[in-house]
C-alpha cells in the first residue's frame, strides 16, 4: 500500500489562528475515484513568534469540502503512483464537519508541539465516500499566528 | 500498555518529552490516550463482541465496529 505525506507548507497560505477553528490540512477521498485510506501519523506546532497562549488542535471527520489549496501528497516511495485522494490546505472557508466526530482532541501550549503514530492497522480511516474524509485543525483564543501540521497517510 | 494501538509524544513548553500510548476506539476511532495505572473503565471499556477496547462515549452504545460503519457509509454514495 502506497504511504504519502502532507503537509499545509506544500499549498496555499497559511491562515492566521482564531477563536474558531481553521482548517490547516484536509484529506478525503476524490469524487470518482474513490478509495478508503488511513492517517497513520500526524503531528502539530506552531509556526509564529513564542509566547504562552493555549491552542486546541483537533482531528475530525468532514463530509462537505470547504475552501482550501489543493495539496499533492508526496510519495514516500517514489516509485509508487500518484495519490488518488484529495488533499487541501490552509482553508479560509470551513468544510463541513460532522459534530461530535472528533477523533482527536488537545489543548497545549503554543510553544508544544505533538506528534501521533498508529501502530500497524491502528490508523484512522476514512471512507471509499467523495467528499469524506479528515481534517486537521486548531484554534486559539489569544494566539493570532500560524501552524503547521504534517500528515503521513496509505491508501488501502 | 501490552499492545497499544498508538502513541503520542510531546514536547511541552519547557522542552520536556511526554509520551503515552492510546488505543483508537473500535466504534469510533476516536483516539484515547492511556494513563498508567488508570481504571479501564476511565478509559472507557471493553466491547465484548468485537473484542477491541473502546471509547468512553462508546462503551454504553451497541457495538458497531467503525469497519461496518465504514461499509454503510460507501454503500450511500
Amino acid at each position: 500500500m502506497a504511504k504519502y505525506s502532507l503537509s499545509n507548507d506544500l499549498a496555499g497560505t497559511q491562515q492566521a489562528v482564531s477563536s474558531s477553528y481553521k482548517t490547516l490540512q484536509s484529506l478525503f477521498a476524490t469524487s470518482s475515484s474513490e478509495r478508503r485510506g488511513s492517517v497513520y501519523d500526524f503531528s502539530f506546532g506552531t509556526n509564529g513568534t513564542p509566547a504562552d497562549n493555549y491552542m486546541e488542535w483537533n482531528v475530525a471527520r468532514m463530509t462537505a469540502d470547504g475552501t482550501g489549496s489543493v495539496t499533492t501528497p508526496v510519495k514516500l516511495d517514489p516509485a509508487d503512483a500518484a495519490a488518488l485522494a484529495t488533499a487541501k490546505a490552509n482553508y479560509t472557508a470551513e468544510g463541513t464537519v460532522t459534530a461530535a466526530s472528533s477523533l482527536f482532541y488537545m489543548a497545549a501550549n503554543q510553544r508544544a508541539s505533538y506528534r501521533w503514530v498508529a501502530a500497524p492497522t491502528g490508523g484512522l480511516l476514512y471512507p471509499a465516500t467523495a467528499n469524506n474524509g479528515l481534517v486537521f485543525r486548531t484554534k486559539s483564543g489569544a494566539y493570532t499566528g500560524t501552524a503547521t501540521v504534517k500528515v503521513h497517510f496509505e491508501e488501502l | 500498555m501490552l499492545r497499544p494501538q498508538g502513541y503520542l509524544v510531546g514536547v511541552s513548553e519547557e522542552g520536556v518529552v511526554r509520551e503515552a500510548d492510546t488505543f483508537t476506539c473500535s466504534h469510533c476511532q476516536t483516539i484515547v490516550l492511556v494513563r498508567p495505572g488508570a481504571a479501564a473503565s476511565e478509559m472507557g471499556g471493553w466491547c465484548r463482541l468485537c473484542d477491541k477496547p473502546v471509547c468512553p462515549r462508546c462503551a454504553s452504545g451497541p457495538c458497531v465496529p467503525f469497519e461496518k460503519k465504514l461499509d454503510l457509509m460507501e454503500r450511500r454514495r
